[in-house]
C-alpha cells in the first residue's frame, strides 16, 4: 500500500488555491474548495500535459492551453476539448492540520 | 551565447570524471564536444514532437550518480541463471554499465571475430575507433546520445571479419543493480560485421533486486555488403527501472538487419531504432513486441531510411497492455527521391485490457520516389468476441480462452525470431506477462 503524501499544512492552502504534489511519479494537483480538500492528477485529459498553471473558477479547474474545465470534485471534464475525467485521488487532513494525499491505483 | 540547461548541467556536474579513452586526443575532444551538446540539448521534453507522450519527469527529478567500477560485481549464480537454455553464446556481462569479465565468458574470440570492452578497445588500439566511435550515432541525436558518447564507461566493440559465419550468438548482458543509491549505467556497443559475414547479437537487459536505476545504451551496427545481422534486443530491467536506448544502424548493398525488440521491464522506457538503407539490395526487418501492465510506460519509436532504390523493409510491432500502462509506437518510414521501386510494409497491432490503458501509435511516411510499395496499418483494439465465443464453444473455460488468444496474438512476433532456444524461452517470459498465465500452461 502507498502511503500518505504531506502536501501542506490546511492554513497554508487558501480557498481556490492549490498546490502540486509528486507522489510516487505522479504529479497531483490538491484543492482546497471552502475547507475541503481535493486531488486531481496534474493531467489535462485533451493533451495529457499539466493543469497546473489554470485558474479556479466556480469549483473547476480551467486548463491553462486550451480552456477546457475539470470538476475539483469529480475530476469529470465538462467542457470541451477534453472529454474524459481526469484521476482523482483520497485527501486527508491529520490531526495536526497536514493535508496529506495518496495514490491507492497500485496497492 | 550558448545556454545551459540547467538539468544537463547537474547531470555533468555528477557524472564527470575521468573515462576510459581521455588520454588519447581525438577521444578526449570528441566527449568533450558530446558534453557540450548534452548541455546546450538538454533532455527532451514533451515539447519536442518525437517525445510528445513521453514525458520524462520521473527521471529529470532524480540524481542518478555515475555507477562505481569496484563494484561491478553480481553473484554468479544469479548470472547464470540468466543464461538461455540450450543457447551456446559468446558471453560478456556488464553491471551497471562496467564490463564484469570475471563473470563472462573467458574465450571470446572465434575465427574472424574479435570481441573486446569498449574500454580495452580504447587501451589497446584507439585508432581503430576513430571513424567508429560516435559515427553512426550522432551526438545531435539527443540529449542522451550525447550523455552516452560523453560518459559511457563502458561496453562491447565486436569486429566480425568479412566472409565469417559466426555460429554462436554473442550475448552482452547488462545487470542493473541497486548500488546504494540510484545510478545511471550508459553501455556503448559498436558492431562491425564485414562484407558477406553473418552474426547474431542478443543484447539482453536485466534489472535485479528491484533496481531503481537508469539504462542510457547507444549501439551502433555498420552492416557492410552481403553480410547480415540479426540482432535481440530483450528488455527487462525492474519495475523500478529506466531505460533509454538508441540503436543506428547504416547499411551496404544487399545487406540484411533484422531487429528482434522484446520490452517487458521498466517503469519506463523509450527505444529508439534507426537504419539507413544505404546502397540496393538492403533489406530490414524490424519485429517488435511490448507486454505493460500496472504503470509501465514504455516508448518505441523507429526510423527506416531507404536512401537506395531496390530495396525491402519489413515492419511489426505488437502491444499487450493492461491496468494502467501506456505504450507509444512510432514508426517512421522515409523514402528518399532516389529510392525508386523499393517496398516498405508496416504494421503495428496492439490489444487494450483495460479501461485504462492507452496506445498512441502513429506512422509517419515521408515518400519522395514515385514508384514505391509502401503500406501502414496500426490497429487498437480488445479480445474479439468471436474468438472467444469459438473457443468457448469447444469447451475451453472463458479465462483460458482469453489466456489463449493472448499468447497466440503474442506468438505472431516471437515466431519470427530465428533462434528456436531463445524463441522458446521467451515464450516461456510471454506467459508470465499475461494475466491468465497459469491456465496457458495448462495449454501450451
Amino acid at each position: 500500500m502507498t502511503d500518505w503524501v504531506d502536501v501542506a499544512h490546511r492554513d497554508e492552502i487558501a480557498h481556490k488555491e492549490y498546490r502540486v504534489v509528486d507522489v510516487d511519479d505522479v504529479e497531483v494537483v490538491v484543492f482546497n474548495l471552502d475547507g475541503e480538500f481535493y486531488a486531481l492528477e496534474d493531467v489535462c485529459t485533451h493533451d495529457g500535459a499539466e493543469l497546473s498553471g489554470g485558474h479556479v473558477e466556480d469549483e473547476c479547474i480551467v486548463c491553462p492551453r486550451h480552456g477546457a474545465k475539470f470538476s475539483i470534485r469529480s475530476g469529470e471534464a465538462l467542457t470541451p476539448p477534453a472529454y474524459e475525467a481526469t484521476e482523482t485521488f483520497p485527501v486527508r487532513v491529520t490531526e495536526d492540520g497536514t493535508v496529506q494525499v495518496r495514490d491507492p491505483r497500485w496497492d | 551565447m550558448s545556454t545551459v540547461d540547467p538539468i544537463a548541467e547537474r547531470l555533468i556536474e555528477r557524472l564527470g570524471g575521468e573515462r576510459p579513452g581521455d588520454s588519447v586526443d581525438w577521444i578526449a575532444a570528441l566527449r568533450s564536444r558530446a558534453a557540450e551538446r548534452l548541455a546546450a540539448l538538454g533532455l527532451p521534453h514533451t515539447k519536442i514532437e518525437d517525445w510528445k507522450y513521453t514525458s520524462l519527469k520521473p527521471i529529470t527529478k532524480r540524481d542518478f550518480a555515475r555507477p562505481d567500477a569496484a563494484s561491478a560485481t553480481a553473484d554468479a549464480g544469479a548470472v547464470e541463471a540468466l543464461r538461455i537454455p540450450g543457447l551456446e553464446t559468446h558471453r560478456l556481462v556488464f553491471v551497471n554499465g562496467h564490463f564484469a569479465a570475471a563473470l563472462s565468458d573467458r574465450d571470446l574470440g572465434a575465427q574472424g571475430l574479435t570481441v573486446k570492452s569498449l574500454a580495452a578497445a580504447f587501451a589497446e588500439d584507439p585508432e581503430a575507433l576513430r571513424d567508429r566511435f560516435a559515427a553512426l550515432a550522432p551526438i545531435d541525436f539527443s540529449g542522451f546520445t550525447a550523455l552516452n558518447t560523453a560518459y559511457a564507461d563502458d561496453g562491447a566493440v565486436i569486429r566480425v571479419a568479412p566472409k565469417t559465419q559466426v555460429e554462436r550468438p554473442i550475448e552482452l548482458v547488462f545487470l542493473s543493480t541497486p548500488q546504494g543509491q540510484p545510478v545511471m549505467a550508459q553501455p556503448r556497443v559498436i558492431l562491425d560485421a564485414g562484407h558477406h559475414s553473418e552474426v547474431t547479437l542478443i543484447e539482453h537487459f536485466v534489472g535485479l533486486d528491484d533496481a531503481a536505476n537508469l539504462t542510457n545504451a547507444v549501439t551502433e551496427l555498420k552492416i557492410d555488403v552481403g553480410a547480415q545481422v540479426t540482432h535481440y534486443r530483450l528488455q527487462r530491467e525492474s519495475r523500478k527501472g529506466f531505460h533509454i536506448a538508441s540503436i543506428h544502424a547504416e547499411q551496404a548493398e544487399n545487406s540484411r538487419y533484422a531487429s528482434h525488440n522484446v520490452q517487458i521491464g521498466g517503469q519506463l522506457s523509450r527505444t529508439d531504432i534507426n537504419t539507413a538503407l544505404n546502397a540496393e539490395g538492403a533489406d530490414t526487418l524490424f519485429n517488435g513486441i511490448y507486454l505493460l501492465n500496472g504503470r509501465q510506460h514504455s516508448d518505441t519509436h523507429t526510423r527506416i531510411n531507404h536512401l537506395a532504390p531496390h530495396t525491402y523493409s519489413e515492419e511489426s510491432y505488437r502491444g499487450i497492455l493492461n491496468d494502467h500502462a501506456r505504450g507509444v509506437f512510432n514508426g517512421r518510414v522515409y523514402v528518399a527521391q532516389n529510392a525508386q521501386q523499393i517496398q516498405a510494409y508496416q504494421q503495428n497491432d496492439n490489444l487494450l485490457l483495460s479501461g485504462r490503458a492507452e496506445i498512441d501509435t502513429k506512422p509517419e511516411l515521408e515518400i519522395y520516389a514515385d514508384d514505391v510499395v509502401c503500406s501502414h496499418g496500426a490497429t487498437i483494439g480488445r479480445l474479439d468476441d468471436n474468438m472467444l465465443f469459438y473457443l468457448r464453444s469447444r469447451g475451453v473455460d472463458e479465462e483460458a480462452a482469453r489466456g489463449l488468444l493472448l499468447y497466440a496474438f503474442a506468438e505472431g512476433t516471437v515466431e519470427k525470431m530465428g533462434l528456436e532456444a531463445l524463441r522458446t524461452w521467451l515464450e516461456g517470459f510471454v506467459i508470465d506477462e499475461l494475466p491468465q498465465a497459469e491456465r496457458v500452461r495448462e495449454f501450451v
